[in-house]
C-alpha cells in the first residue's frame, strides 16, 4: 500500500470503528463497564481522606505519602497518582479482559451471529489467563520504554551547554506527551494479540509469535490507527500540565473534575482504537 | 445499553451520596468548609485597607458559623485566632485583643496558642504605634512561654524589631539579651529539641552581629549534637553547610575552618544519610 493511501484507508477504519458504535451499541458495553469501574475506582481514592474509608485508606497514605494528604485541599494533589497506581491492576486483570469481550462482540456482529453480550464472556473467559499475560507483557514493555525514556532524561540532566539545555526543556516538558507516544507505540506493538487470542482463539505464545510474523509489514497502518484517535487526549495533557494554575484560580475539585474528563475521553479513545484494530484485523483475515 | 448505563451512573451517584452522608463532622469535612471562606480571608490579608467592613464581618460571620456548627472540633481555635487575625486587619484592636484574651482563657491547654494568642496581642499594640506595651507584652512571653516556638523567637523579635527603625544601640542590646536567654535555655535544657532550636537562634544572633567565629561554633555545635533525622532534615542540613561554608571562606577567610566541622561530623557519623552533602562541600571547599 502506498504512503498516499495509508492515511486515507486509517481515517476510513476510524470513521468505520465510529459507525459501528452507532449502529451495534452493544460493542460499547464493555468500554463503558471499564469507564464505570475507573470511575467507580476514583470515588473510593476521592473519599479516601474522610470517614469510613480513611481508616483504611488513612494510614496508608499517611505512610506513603506523608500526613498532609490527607488533608484537603492537599489531597486532590496525589489523586492523579494514586488513580494512576490503581489504574495498573484495572488494567491487567479488568479492562484488557473487557476489551476482548468487545473484540468478540464485533467478530459475531461480523459473522452476523447473534452473540449476545453474555455469550461473548462466556466465549472469551476461556482466554482469561492467556489475555492477563498479553497485558503484562505488554505493561512491562511500556514500563522498559519509560524506563528507557528516564535514563535519557537523568542523563540530559548531566549534559552541559546550550544544546543540552534544550534536550532538557524538551524531555522534562513533553514527558506527558512521550509517555502518551509510548502508549502509542506499545500498542501498536502487540495490536494483534488480543484478536489473535479472542477471534483464534491461540495461545498467548502463538499469538506473540503470529502478531509478529504476520502483522509486521502492518505496523504502520496500524500505527495510524492507534495514533490518530490518541490525538483527542492531547487537549487533556494540555490541561493537565496547568492543572496547578487552573486549580488555584478556580477550585481543587478542579483536578477531579479533570480526572473524570480524561477517563471519559481516555476510554472513547481506546473504543476506536481497539475496535479499528479489530475491523483492520478481520479486514485482513478476509483479504487472506 | 441505556439502562446499563443509567444503571452505572445510579450506582455512581449512590455512592456517592451514600460517603458523603457517612461524614458530617471529620476534619476534613470542615477544612473543606473552611477552605472556601480562607480563600477570601487570603484576599484580605493581601489588602485590607480596600475591603469594607460588611466584607470583614461577612467573613468573620462565616466562621463564626463553623465553630457553632463543629464547637468540638480540633480545628477549631485556629478558626479563633483567624476571626481576630481579621479584626485586626480591620484595626478594631480591641476587639481582636478581646478575641486574643478568650482564646488565651479558653485554650489555655494549649500552650503554644496561647504563647501565639499573646505575641499578637503584642502586634496589635505595635500596629497602633505603642512599642513600650508592646514591648511589654513581648518580654512577658518569652518569660512565661520560653519553651513555645513564638516564645523562643521572641527575643530575635524585638532585636530585629530595633535594627529594622536603626537604633543600633537598643539593637545591640536586644541581641546581648537574646543571647543570655538561648545560652540560658540551652544550658536548662540539654539533649532537647529546645536546645537544638536555642543554638539555631543564637547562631542568628551571633551572624547579626557579624560574630563569626562565635557563629560557626555555635552552629558546629547543633551540628554534632543534633545529627539525628529529627533535628537534622534535608533542608536544615543544607542551610547549615551553605552558612558554615559562606561564613568560613567570606568572613573568616579560612576554609580550612569548614572542612574540619565537615570532617568531624563525619568521622562522629561515618554513616550518615546526608554524607554525601559533606563530602560535596568538602570537595567544592577544597577546589
Amino acid at each position: 500500500m502506498s504512503n498516499q493511501a495509508l492515511i486515507p484507508r486509517s481515517v476510513y477504519i476510524v470513521r468505520e470503528a465510529i459507525n459501528h458504535c452507532y449502529s451495534h451499541p452493544r460493542i460499547l458495553f464493555p468500554f463503558i463497564s471499564i469507564a464505570f469501574i475507573q470511575l467507580f475506582v476514583l470515588e473510593v481514592l476521592y473519599f479516601s481522606p474522610q470517614y469510613p474509608l480513611a481508616k483504611f485508606f488513612g494510614p496508608v497514605i499517611k505512610r506513603l505519602m506523608g500526613e498532609i494528604y490527607l488533608h484537603y485541599p492537599v489531597n486532590y494533589i496525589i489523586l492523579p497518582k494514586l488513580f494512576n497506581y490503581a489504574q495498573v491492576p484495572i488494567y491487567l486483570f479488568l479492562s484488557n479482559f473487557l476489551i476482548g469481550v468487545a473484540i468478540a462482540l464485533l467478530w459475531a456482529i461480523n459473522t452476523n451471529s447473534t452473540t449476545s453480550i453474555k455469550t461473548a464472556f462466556k466465549s472469551v473467559k476461556p482466554m482469561y489467563v492467556h489475555i492477563v499475560i498479553a497485558a503484562f507483557i505488554s505493561f512491562i514493555v511500556y514500563f522498559g520504554l519509560y524506563s528507557i525514556y528516564g535514563t535519557f532524561l537523568a542523563k540530559s540532566f548531566k549534559m552541559a551547554g546550550g544544546g543540552a539545555h534544550f534536550l532538557k526543556s524538551l524531555l522534562l516538558n513533553g514527558a506527558p506527551y512521550f509517555t502518551l507516544f509510548i502508549g502509542v507505540i506499545v500498542t501498536t506493538l502487540f495490536a494483534f494479540v488480543l484478536p489473535l487470542i479472542v477471534i483464534e482463539k491461540k495461545g498467548i505464545l502463538t499469538a506473540f509469535w503470529m502478531n509478529f510474523r504476520d502483522h509486521m509489514g502492518s505496523f504502520p497502518h496500524v500505527f495510524l490507527l492507534v495514533f490518530l484517535p490518541t490525538l483527542c487526549y492531547l487537549p487533556i495533557l494540555l490541561l493537565r500540565n496547568n492543572i496547578n494554575i487552573i486549580a488555584d484560580t478556580t477550585f481543587p475539585e478542579m483536578r477531579l473534575i479533570l480526572l473524570i474528563i480524561s477517563i471519559l475521553i481516555s476510554v472513547g479513545i481506546d473504543t476506536v482504537v481497539y475496535i479499528s484494530i479489530t475491523i483492520y484485523y478481520l479486514l485482513k483475515k478476509e483479504q487472506a | 445499553m441505556k439502562k446499563i448505563i443509567l444503571f452505572y451512573l445510579i450506582c455512581l451517584f449512590g455512592i456517592f451520596i451514600v460517603f458523603s452522608q457517612l461524614d458530617q463532622k471529620s476534619d476534613y469535612v470542615i477544612e473543606r468548609k473552611l477552605w472556601k471562606i480562607h480563600k477570601k480571608y487570603v484576599e484580605i490579608a493581601q489588602d485590607p485597607s480596600t475591603i469594607s467592613s460588611e466584607h470583614f464581618e461577612k467573613v468573620i460571620k462565616q466562621y463564626e458559623r463553623i465553630i457553632a456548627s463543629y464547637p468540638s472540633s480540633r480545628l477549631i481555635k485556629g478558626v479563633e485566632l483567624l476571626i481576630a487575625e481579621l479584626y485586626t486587619f480591620k484595626k478594631d484592636y480591641a476587639k481582636a485583643r478581646e478575641k486574643y484574651a478568650f482564646i488565651q482563657e479558653h485554650y489555655s491547654a494549649d500552650q503554644e496558642l496561647v504563647a501565639e494568642a499573646i505575641f499578637r496581642v503584642g502586634k496589635t499594640y505595635e500596629l497602633e504605634g505603642h512599642w513600650p506595651q508592646a514591648l511589654q507584652i513581648y518580654l512577658s512571653l518569652q518569660d512565661q512561654h520560653p519553651l513555645t516556638a513564638v516564645g523562643l523567637s521572641t527575643p530575635v523579635y524585638i532585636a530585629n524589631n530595633y535594627s529594622r527603625k536603626n537604633m543600633l544601640r537598643e539593637t545591640m542590646d536586644a541581641y546581648e539579651k537574646a543571647i543570655v536567654f538561648y545560652r540560658k535555655i540551652a544550658a536548662e535544657h540539654p539533649n532537647s529539641r529546645f536546645e537544638f532550636d536555642a543554638l539555631r537562634y543564637l547562631a542568628n544572633c551571633f551572624l547579626d552581629q557579624n560574630r563569626w567565629g562565635e557563629a560557626l561554633e555555635t552552629l558546629e555545635a547543633a551540628l554534632l549534637e543534633y545529627n539525628t533525622p529529627e533535628y537534622l532534615n534535608e533542608k536544615r542540613v543544607g542551610v547549615m553547610i551553605h552558612t558554615i561554608s559562606i561564613i568560613s571562606d567570606t568572613r573568616v577567610h579560612d576554609k580550612n575552618r569548614a572542612v574540619l566541622i565537615y570532617e568531624k561530623f563525619l568521622e562522629a557519623n561515618p554513616g550518615h544519610p546526608f554524607k554525601k552533602y559533606f563530602l560535596d562541600a568538602i570537595a567544592s571547599l577544597k577546589k
